[in-house]
C-alpha cells in the first residue's frame, strides 16, 4: 500500500537538495525549500515519514519560554501553527486551548513570575495564575500539586501524525520526492563543500544537504567531519482510553517532569521523565517509566486512577548540553545544513524550517535561527533557557516515592 | 417485549447440568432492580433480563451487545459502581452493584446520535483531517462538540473514590499466565517438579475453556466432562503449597525482568526466572455487513452462556462455520434444545467430514456448503441473515441469533511483546528445547501455542510445567540495573 506523500519514483542520482530524515523537521524544510523555488528536492528516510520522534512526541505547543532566543524562534512557530491547517490544506487539528506551566513549589512559582515578566517584554500574552485561578480552570488538578502557573492562552497542542502527513502531502504537491526505506550511510564532502550522500541504494549527488536525521543526526554529521555535541535520550509516553472531557489546556508540570493534554476525542496523552536521563538507544517502552507516568499523572489528576492505559511507547531524541537545538550551517562544510538536537522539535519545526530554507536560499543566516548555531558550545556561549521541563530541574515535592 | 425475551432466556434447567440452584443476586441497573444468579457475569445477567443493547459504537453510535463473552471485544463496556469501561461479560454480579450504560443521548436505548450511522458516508476514515482545513476556528468548535460525544458518558469517578493500589514486589521461579486448561496443568506440573509457582488469572473462576467443554477430558488419571475437571484442577491448585494464585492481569515482561500484574488489591511486580504463557486463544470474527448487530455472537460466547452463565441468548440460530468446530457447535446447540436453522459453512461440500454432515442431516439442520454470510438484518437486534450459497443464490434466513464460529487465533500478546524487547528465546514447542543457555525463558503453551483441542492444551500444559521447572535451575535471575 502506498504511504501518502511518499513518492513512487525511483531514487535519482542527482538532486538540487537532499534532506536526511522525513520527520517534521525534514519534511517542513523540504516543503519550505520547494516553496522558495528549489526544484528537485528529495527527502530520504530509513523508515517511514514520522516514524521517529515526530510521531512519538507529546504534541504540546507553546512559545512561553524565558530566553530571548527561544521566545523569538518558538513564537514565530506558534504564529505559523495557528495558520498551518490552511497553509498545508490539511487539518493538523491544532487546538489553541491554552498551555499551563504548573508550579508545585514556591520556588517554581517565583521562577514562573520572573518568566512572565520576561515574556511580557517580548510581547507575549501570558498570565501568572495563583492556585485558585489554576483550579478554577482545571478543577481536576490535585490542589496539593498546585501553587500557581503560567498560562499562555494562545498555545495548545496539535495532532503530531497529522502535522507530518500534512507537510508530506504539501511537499509532494510542490514536487518534493519523499523516499521511505532508504538509509543514508554518510555525507560526502569534497574540498570543503558538500557533494551529496551515500545511501543504502546508491550515491546521490546534491549541492545542498540538510541533516534532520533526529536520533541519527550526530552520527551522520560525523561522517562529514562535523562533530556535534549530541547526547541520545529515550523518552516515553502513554495514552489512556477515551473519557469525558476533564482537561482543556495542555499542562507541563515542573515537579513531575511531566507534560500532558486531553485530545478532543477524550484520550489523555502524556509523558514524564526521570531525574536521571536514560541513554539506552532503544524504542522499547519500559515498565520503570510506565509506573513513573502512572504515579505522577495520578498524583496530578487523582481521577485518572480509574482510567485504563491503551498504549505506551518510547522515542529517541538527541539533545545538546544547553538543551537548545542546532539549526543553521554546518561549520567548515559549505552546503551542509543542520536541524538537529531538538527537544521541543515538534513545536519549533514550522518556523525553524522556514528560516533554515531562507538561510539556504539567501546564503545568509536568518537572524531568528542565528543564535542556534553549532559553534556556540566550542565558543562558550550556550543559550540559557530556564523554563524547560527537563530532568535538571527536579526538586521539591512530587508524587510520593514508592519503595521497590 | 423485554419480558418475553426474559422468560425465555433464563434457563432453570440444563440438559446436562440439571436444575439451576444458584442463589439469587440482586443489583441495580439504571434505576431498577435486576435479579441474577450467583456466579453470573453482569453482561450475561443483563442479556438474560432482556437487555440487548449494552453500548454504542464510538463514531457512528451503532448498537452493540454481548458478543465475545471473554472481555476482549469492547461491545459490553458498562459503568459499574462508578468505574467506566468495565467489560461486563467477565465481571461477576455482586449484591447492590450499580450498573449503567455509557454513550448515547438521551439514552443508549433511544439514541438520536445513531443518526450518525445514516450519514456515515460523509464521515469516512480520516474525515477530521480533511474537514475545516481552511476554517480552523469552525473546526475547533466542531471538535469540542465531537469531544463531548466521543468521551460520551465515560466520566471518571470523583477523585476521592478512585483507589490507588499499593505496589508489592516478589521473586519466584515460574510465573504461569492464564489459568485455563493448559495453565492449570502447567502450574500443577511445575510445582510438582519443585518450582515456586505464581499462577496469574484475570477471571473469577479458573478453568477457562474447560468450563464450557462438553466432551470428556483426561488429566491426572481422571476422565471427566470439562466443568467437572475444572473443579478438580481448581481444587488441586488451591491445595498445592507450591502455587500462589494471583488475581489480575499480566501487563508484559519488561526489559529489567519485571512482569507487573495489575491485581485487585495491589500492583504486583513479579521477577520470574521462567514464564509460561497460557493465555489461550481468541475467536476471530467473520466479516459481513452488520456483524456487529446485537444477536451476532461468537460461538465460544454462546457455549459459555449456555454452560457457565446458564442463559439462552435466543430461540432460532444460524451458525457461521469455517471448520468442524462450527459443525460440532451446531450439534451442541441442537442438544441444548434450541432450533438451528442452518450451518453456513464457508468450506466446499467435500471438505466437511461425511459423518458430521450426516449428524447434521439427522437433526434436521440444513448444511449450506461453500456459503458466505452477506448481511444481518434487524434494527435493534438480529431478525435474519442473508447468505450467498455455494451456487450463487442469495438466501434470507430467519433467525434471532447468529453464532459465528470463526478461526481461533492464539492469544500471544505477552510473547510478542517480549520478543519485541528482543532478549529471550521463544518456542511454541516445549519438548526438546535447548535450555542450557542462561537466558530468560518464555514457554508458550495450549491455545496461545495454536492448540485448538482442549485435551491437547491440557497435555501441553503438563509438559510445559515440567520443562519450566527444569529450566529454572539453568536460568540466571535478572539483576535489576
Amino acid at each position: 500500500m502506498p504511504i501518502p506523500g511518499v513518492t513512487a519514483r525511483p531514487l535519482a542520482r542527482t538532486y538540487d537538495a537532499v534532506v536526511i530524515g522525513a520527520g517534521i523537521q525534514g519534511l517542513a524544510t523540504a516543503y519550505e525549500l520547494a516553496k522558495r523555488g528549489v526544484r528537485r528536492v528529495a527527502v530520504l528516510d530509513s523508515s517511514w515519514p514520522g516514524g521517529g520522534a515526530s510521531g512519538r512526541n507529546g504534541e504540546l505547543i507553546r512559545s512561553a519560554f524565558s530566553s530571548a532566543e527561544w521566545i523569538t524562534l518558538f513564537d514565530a512557530s506558534l504564529k505559523r501553527w495557528h495558520q498551518l491547517s490552511r497553509e498545508l490544506d490539511f487539518n493538523v487539528l491544532f487546538n489553541p486551548s491554552g498551555y499551563l506551566v504548573l508550579a508545585s513549589t514556591e520556588e517554581q512559582y517565583a521562577r514562573c513570575r520572573a518568566d512572565v515578566e520576561v515574556q511580557a517584554r517580548f510581547g507575549l500574552r501570558t498570565e501568572l495564575l495563583d492556585q485558585q485561578a489554576v483550579l478554577d480552570r482545571v478543577p481536576a488538578l490535585n490542589p496539593d500539586a498546585v501553587v500557581g502557573a503560567v498560562l499562555q492562552p494562545a498555545a495548545g497542542f496539535a495532532h503530531h501524525d497529522a502535522a507530518v502527513w500534512g507537510y508530506a502531502r504539501a511537499a509532494a504537491r510542490l514536487g518534493v520526492e519523499v523516499h521511505a526505506g532508504i538509509e543514508v550511510l554518510g555525507v560526502t564532502v569534497r574540498g570543503g563543500r558538500v557533494a551529496g550522500v551515500t545511501t543504502s541504494t546508491h550515491d546521490v549527488s546534491a549541492p545542498v544537504v540538510v541533516n534532520a536525521a533526529g536520533a541519527a543526526a550526530g552520527r551522520l554529521a560525523g561522517t562529514a567531519g562535523v562533530e556535534l555535541p549530541l547526547d541520545m535520550a529515550r523518552l516515553e509516553m502513554l495514552v489512556t482510553e477515551s473519557v469525558a472531557p476533564f482537561l482543556r489546556p495542555a499542562v507541563a508540570a515542573l515537579a513531575a517532569l511531566g507534560y500532558c493534554h486531553q485530545t478532543s476525542r477524550g484520550e489523555f496523552v502524556g509523558g514524564t521523565e526521570l531525574a536521571v536521563p536514560d541513554h539506552t538507544p532503544s524504542l522499547n517502552g519500559t515498565y520503570r517509566l510506565l509506573r513513573d507516568m502512572a504515579q505522577k499523572f495520578v498524583w496530578l489528576f487523582p481521577q485518572l486512577s480509574a482510567a485504563r492505559v491503551l498504549r505506551h511507547w518510547a522515542g529517541l531524541i538527541t539533545q545538546t548540553a544547553d538543551l537548545s537545538p542546532i539549526v543553521g550551517t554546518a561549520p567548515g562544510v559549505d552546503g551542509f545544513y543542520l536541524s538537529c538536537g531538538w527537544v521541543y522539535g515538534f513545536v519549533g519545526a514550522p518556523a525553524a524550517a522556514a528560516h533554515l530554507a531562507d538561510t539556504v536560499c539567501d546564503g545568509r543566516l536568518h537572524p531568528t535561527i542565528a543564535p542556534f548555531d553549532a559553534l556556540r558550545f566550542a565558543e562558550g556561549r550556550p543559550i540559557r533557557e530556564g523554563s524547560l521541563v527537563v530532568p535538571a530541574q527536579s526538586e521539591g515535592p512530587g508524587p510520593r516515592e514508592v519503595a521497590s | 417485549m423485554r419480558w418475553r425475551r426474559r422468560s425465555f432466556r433464563a434457563m432453570p434447567t440444563h440438559p446436562d447440568l440439571g436444575a439451576d440452584e444458584r442463589p439469587a443476586v440482586r443489583f441495580r441497573f439504571e434505576g431498577r432492580e435486576v435479579v441474577a444468579r450467583e456466579g453470573q457475569s453482569v453482561g450475561a445477567a443483563l442479556l438474560a433480563d432482556g437487555v440487548d443493547i449494552l453500548t454504542r459504537s464510538f463514531k457512528f453510535h451503532r448498537p452493540r451487545g454481548y458478543t465475545c463473552g471473554a472481555g476482549a471485544c469492547g461491545n459490553c463496556l458498562l459503568t459499574v459502581d462508578g468505574l467506566p469501561s468495565v467489560p461486563s461479560c467477565v465481571t461477576p454480579v455482586a449484591p447492590g452493584l450499580e450498573v449503567r450504560r455509557e454513550r448515547g443521548w438521551p439514552s443508549v436505548d433511544v439514541d438520536v446520535l445513531a443518526g450518525a450511522d445514516l450519514v456515515s458516508r460523509w464521515f469516512p476514515a480520516g474525515f477530521q483531517f480533511r474537514y475545516f482545513r481552511q476554517h480552523p476556528r469552525a473546526g475547533h468548535a466542531f471538535e469540542r462538540v465531537l469531544g463531548l460525544l466521543a468521551g460520551g458518558g465515560k466520566h471518571l469517578p470523583p477523585a476521592a473514590s478512585a483507589p490507588v493500589l499499593p505496589i508489592a514486589r516478589r521473586t519466584c521461579s515460574v510465573v504461569v499466565v492464564g489459568a485455563g486448561p493448559s495453565g492449570l496443568a502447567a502450574a500443577l506440573a511445575a510445582s510438582d517438579a519443585g518450582a515456586d509457582v505464581v499462577l496469574v488469572e484475570e477471571q473469577e473462576r479458573l478453568g477457562g475453556r474447560l468450563r464450557a467443554e462438553t466432551a470428556t477430558v483426561s488429566a491426572l488419571g481422571l476422565t471427566a466432562p470439562g466443568p467437572r475437571l475444572a473443579e478438580v484442577l481448581t481444587e488441586r491448585v488451591a491445595r498445592d503449597p507450591g502455587i500462589t494464585l494471583l488475581r489480575g492481569s499480566a501487563l508484559g515482561w519488561y526489559e529489567d525482568g519485571v512482569l507487573p500484574v495489575a491485581g485487585r488489591d495491589a500492583l504486583h511486580e513479579l521477577v520470574p526466572h521462567v514464564v509460561v504463557e497460557a493465555t489461550g486463544s481468541y475467536e476471530a470474527p467473520v466479516l459481513f455487513a452488520g456483524n456487529d448487530r446485537p444477536g451476532v455472537l461468537l460461538a465460544g460466547a454462546i457455549s459459555r452462556l449456555f454452560h457457565v452463565e446458564r442463559v439462552r441468548p435466543g430461540r432460532r440460530y444460524v451458525v457461521v462455520a469455517c471448520d468442524d468446530r462450527g459443525i460440532e457447535h451446531a450439534i451442541e446447540l441442537h442438544h441444548l434444545g434450541v432450533e438451528v436453522v442452518a450451518v453456513v459453512d464457508q468450506r466446499g461440500a467435500d471438505e466437511a467430514g461425511t459423518e458430521r454432515l450426516r449428524a447434521l442431516a439427522g437433526r434436521g439442520i440444513e448444511h449450506l456448503a461453500g456459503a458466505r454470510p452477506v448481511r444481518s438484518h434487524g434494527r435493534r437486534r438480529v431478525r435474519g441473515l442473508t447468505v450467498r450459497t455455494g451456487d450463487g443464490r442469495r438466501l434470507r434466513l430467519r433467525c434471532d441469533t447468529v453464532s459465528v464460529a470463526g478461526p481461533l487465533r492464539p492469544s500471544e500478546g505477552l510473547s510478542l511483546q517480549r520478543r519485541y524487547q528482543g532478549e529471550n528465546r521463544l518456542s511454541a514447542e516445549t519438548p526438546g528445547q535447548d535450555l542450557s543457555a542462561r537466558a530468560p525463558v518464555l514457554l508458550r503453551v495450549g491455545g496461545s501455542a495454536g492448540r485448538t483441542r482442549v485435551q491437547d492444551a491440557v497435555d501441553d500444559g503438563f509438559d510445559a510445567g515440567r520443562t519450566a521447572a527444569t529450566a529454572v535451575g539453568n536460568v540466571a535471575p535478572f539483576r535489576p540495573a
